[in-house]
């Protein structure tokens, strides 16, 4: 027989080695986090805090009860897992983004931070964790009494839950994390799961090809009830069973602590998705064989949920127990402390925190240390916890098998589940149907089944279990209604969670949202649509920085406090002091606190400081932002189709002037062609006169040829002309500038229209406005471009006596030769058109060139970075501009 | 989209939040190829493991020496784990910046 004492020395070694591993990681924690411990493999392996003693006791023996009903309980968890895209991805990033610290806060956070949703939830978890925790002191409790022999049973649980209590308060309360997370622990049951995984398959291992001959023995003489159960198996309990197992893996208290709260990047949930799965199918693999070999190797009467134990003792293997038993230790006591401390986090942060805020506020003068108040509350808590734990295992009679124990828990937390379900995914559940939905839920579980459960030794005696209170029959908790014919499990899953949800639904839709509230729903629904809540809000504050610091104090801790009021100064450019209590800092310390004593209590703190709600005007945006984001599209929208209107417009623009070009340039060929044509025709004709006319006379001979002498001069000029242009227009051209007098150039101009104007006698006026300027051009080219527009302003001008004013005046470093003329001058109209090749001005005269001057001599004086505009006088009459840069004056 | 301007967070949460947006407003296709798999594995699973479906396995036979009742949910669930470990790298790559990480240094 295995020795108590070396069992209990096991037992306390194993434990010290894991305080040991928690105390280590803890601290070297602080200071910097452990690269390996953050990977997703350990967190997986925390999430397996979901197998406890039931898994690794209690799957056996409800397989040798029930056949393969026992998995169930693992598929729902896979389930879940295998979408965690759709569900836990969604849960871990609103517990990030809002800093949630339990189930309780998720929800009261999400329906306006009621503090009052969070004290039901809390108390619903601690009612529900209670037959949990009772189940797992009995398997330890039965465990132990199957190694020391007959022990009082009552006494032993007893000093079990303390030493658990002890254990857990040493783990899980030495220090308060800001963010409630706890890597010590979570190291620890890393370690645990392993040791339980191990375990469990060295005794399937065992079983299976060492005390049976292999799977194809172990299965041989069974028959088809054994792994189905008497009943039909794939029925509603099946879908029942699953449907709670899946819901236990999220709403379960201690499962929300370790895949949300603990969760250190999203991105663990991937790899957990599998790997967890993968863990729970190990677990699973040799259950049914080690039930069927305890069924046909122990004697008849065997309690088949210790058969992991059990059947190594019998076949003396008694490294092999003990190993089985630190397995199953393992088990109970990593569900104890993580649920111990995920409950009494909501206990602490939900029930002690507001009184205690509640008494602080009605008695000023009391300034307790509220960090340390959490941290004694919590013991406390914890104290309770596994008080309430070993009181259901005393009054329960702790006979039942140990799946139904951990079922009445599973339904209980099931309650959460519309809720949960409804404020992640759905705006318009309200504050009200949560309650209604929960408090529903709640009762018609303590009344279906967890009242029932002490087999009426508590509240309901007996008489009223079997014929309804009072004799009325049809209030028998396990067939309310006249509902008979059902399990009784099925039966209080479909009154609990039906009605609850019925409830929740119904009266989220009678009743409506507060702002805050409102705010919540959005934030939570639309989590990746948000940023988080990040402050600046709109609301006046009359806090001041020492009353929030203090609090910051109370519950972060000196240091931890400085740091961030340091960091928020910092941030508002101060170098030492406080930070002004803006805004910014009131919400960020409200997110702060939050990580430590949930969102409501961390409301209700600032609120009293600051006197004032805290919504975020980033936050109103957010909510905004789906209008927004409409308004801003449509807007878009709306410039785009300007600027394609504009953009036609130009196109438009364009096409008109392309056409009008075309229709120059058609203009142009004409006047080419005609332009030719007459002095063709003249030049045709008198040659044929001259030809065929022998009988000239010498003088009228004479004078024909000199006429097509003239006329092929006059041609030959149009084609250099023609030529000069569109050589000029096609590129660049360079002439050799030289540096010229320009008031010489001026006057010879002036010199060579005198000459071509005698027959009409024309009054020009010269006034030199600069003394002496040198400008870089080319003479010849220079001369004709002015020629051009003097003669220019002789043809065109229908005044008696011509006038043609010529002024030269510099500005900056250009030159101006202004000339103008008394004729009727160029109308504005007319400004674009009087350079264009061919253009004669509407009054057209007897002696009009081709029309080309301007244009050539636009060409001429650009090609001398000089130009020739069109400008207008304040009084409106027209005047022509060339422009030359100028190099040199000497006044 | 949300205008910048509007927010004084830093330039890191406007680019996840950028991201964000466009992960739900536009999957592309690919993504949303990815997420309807393993949408569907969900189904799948469940279907074949819940009655009506899981019935079919109700056949008093054994194959290699075990029942085909434990052979079928074995075998279904050892499919869904494959799955969902084919699926979750896709998952995650196919958005890998909406995805937030808690790895940055405090300050104390």
């Amino acid at each position: 027989m295995l020795s108590v004492n070396v069992l209990l020395a096991v037992c306390l070694g194993y434990v010290a080695m894991l305080f040991g591993i928690a105390f280590i990681v803890d601290r070297r924690t602080r200071h910097r986090p452990i690269r390996w411990l953050q990977s997703p493999v350990i967190y997986t392996l925390s999430i397996s805090v979901y197998c406890t003693s039931w898994t690794f006791y209690g799957a056996v023996g409800s397989a040798a009860r029930n056949g393969l009903e026992f998995i169930t309980i693992y598929l729902g968890p896979t389930l879940v897992f295998v979408g965690w895209w759709w569900l836990l991805r969604k849960l871990v990033r609103i517990g990030r983004a809002h800093r949630i610290t339990s189930i309780a806060d998720l929800i009261s956070s999400r329906y306006g931070k009621s503090p009052s949703l969070a004290v039901i939830v809390t108390i619903i978890a601690l009612i529900a964790t209670t037959p949990y925790i009772a189940l797992q002191l009995q398997s330890v409790t039965s465990s132990y009494q199957v190694i020391a022999g007959e022990v009082d049973a009552v006494t032993t649980a007893f000093w079990i839950a303390a030493g658990m209590a002890a254990f857990t308060i040493m783990f899980g309360t030495r220090n308060l994390d800001a963010n409630e997370r706890h890597h010590g622990v979570v190291a620890a049951i890393a370690l645990e799961a392993i040791v339980k995984l191990l375990a469990l398959i060295a005794v399937g291992i065992y079983a299976t090809f060492v005390v049976s001959d292999g799977l194809g023995d172990v299965f041989a003489s069974v028959p088809m009830e054994r792994i189905t159960g008497t009943n039909d198996i794939f029925g509603a309990r099946w879908v029942v069973l699953t449907f709670l197992s899946a819901t236990a893996i999220i709403c379960l208290p201690r499962q929300f602590q370790v895949t949300v709260v603990e969760n250190i990047e999203e991105r663990h949930l991937a790899t957990a998705s599998w790997l967890f799965p993968l863990y729970l199918f190990g677990m699973c693999l040799f259950t049914m064989p080690i039930a069927l070999t305890g069924l046909q190797v122990m004697p008849e009467g065997s309690n088949p949920d210790l058969f992991v134990l059990t059947l190594p003792l019998a076949e003396q293997r008694h490294e092999l127990a003990l190993l089985a038993y630190l397995g199953g230790f393992s088990s109970a006591t990593s569900m104890v402390i993580v649920a111990a401390i995920a409950v009494s986090t909501m206990v602490s942060n939900h029930i002690v925190m507001p009184i205690s805020l509640w008494i602080l506020s009605a008695n000023r003068a009391v300034s307790g240390d509220v960090r340390s108040l959490l941290l004694i509350s919590r013991r406390i808590s914890i104290g309770v916890i596994l008080g309430l734990g070993f009181l259901y295992f005393r009054f329960s009679g702790g006979s039942d098998a140990l799946a139904a124990i951990g079922l009445i828990a599973f339904v209980g937390v099931a309650q959460f589940l519309p809720s949960l379900m409804g404020g992640i995914f759905w705006r318009g559940a309200t504050r009200s149907g949560a309650i209604t939905g929960l408090l529903v839920g709640f009762m018609m579980w303590a009344y279906t089944l967890f009242l029932p459960s002490f087999g009426g030794d508590f509240v309901l005696s007996l008489a009223a279990l079997e014929h309804g209170p009072w004799g009325i029959s049809a209030l028998r908790p396990q067939a309310l209604l006249g509902l008979t014919g059902m399990d009784p499990l099925v039966h209080a899953v479909v009154w609990s969670v039906g009605l609850n949800a019925f409830a929740f639904v119904i009266v989220s839709c009678l009743t409506d949202q507060d702002m805050l509230e409102r705010l919540q729903a959005t934030l939570f629904v639309d989590v990746y649509r948000s940023a988080g809540g990040v402050p600046a809000s709109f609301a006046e504050s009359e806090a001041n920085s020492e009353d929030l610091f203090v609090l910051a104090q109370r519950i972060l801790g000196a240091g931890p406090a400085r740091g961030l009021f340091d960091e928020m100064a910092r941030a508002q450019d101060l170098d030492s002091g406080l930070p002004h209590a803006s805004d910014d800092v009131i919400a960020r310390l409200e997110r702060e606190l939050a990580g430590s004593i949930g969102a409501a209590s961390a409301h209700a703190m600032v609120s009293r400081i600051a006197g004032r709600q805290t919504v975020g005007l980033t936050e109103l945006i957010d909510i905004a932002d789906e209008t927004q984001q409409f308004i801003e599209t449509s807007r878009q929208l709306a410039e785009k189709s300007a600027e394609l209107e504009a953009a036609a417009q130009q196109l438009r623009d364009v096409n008109e002037r392309l056409r009008a070009l075309d229709s120059q340039k058609d203009d142009f060929l004409s006047q080419v062609s005609h332009e030719l044509r007459t002095p063709m025709t003249s030049v045709r004709s008198f040659t044929e006169i001259l030809k065929s006319d022998a009988g000239l006379t010498p003088d009228k001979r004479e004078r024909y040829v000199s006429i097509i002498h003239d006329e092929s001069m006059r041609l030959t000029r149009l084609l250099d002309e023609i030529l000069d242009i569109s050589r000029l227009e096609s590129g660049p051209v360079a002439f050799p500038l030289a540096m010229i007098d320009l008031n010489q150039a001026i006057k010879s101009a002036l010199d060579t229209v005198a000459g071509m104007t005698e027959s009409t006698a024309v009054d020009v006026k010269f006034v030199p406005g600069v003394a002496q300027a040198n400008v870089a051009a080319h003479t010849d080219r220079l001369h004709q471009a002015l020629i051009n527009v003097l003669s220019n302003a002789v043809k065109y001008n229908n005044a008696e006596v011509p006038e043609i004013s010529v002024q030269t005046s510099s500005a900056g470093n250009s030159i101006f030769i202004d000339i103008a003329d008394n004729g009727g001058g160029v109308k504005r109209e007319d400004a674009v058109m009087v350079f264009e090749k061919f253009a004669r001005g509407h009054h057209t005269g007897p002696d009009v060139g081709a029309g080309l001057g301007l244009p050539i001599s636009r060409a001429i004086m650009r090609a001398m970075n000089g130009d020739l505009i069109l400008d207008y006088k304040p009084d409106g009459t027209s005047f022509f501009r060339l422009l030359l840069p100028l190099h040199e004056i000497s006044a | 989209m949300p205008s910048g301007n509007w927010r004084q967070g830093d330039r890191a949460d406007g680019q996840s939040e950028i991201n964000s947006v466009s992960e739900n407003i536009s999957p592309t296709p690919l993504r949303r190829k990815i997420r309807e798999r393993s949408l569907a594995l969900l189904i799948v699973g469940a279907g074949l493991l819940m009655p009506p479906l899981a019935g079919i396995s109700l056949i008093d036979e054994k194959i290699a020496g075990l029942p085909i009742t434990l052979i079928y949910i074995f075998l279904v669930w050892a499919l869904l784990i494959a799955g969902a470990a084919f699926l979750a790298g896709r998952l995650l790559d196919s958005n890998q910046s909406a995805l937030t990480s808690d790895r940055q240094p405090t300050e104390d």
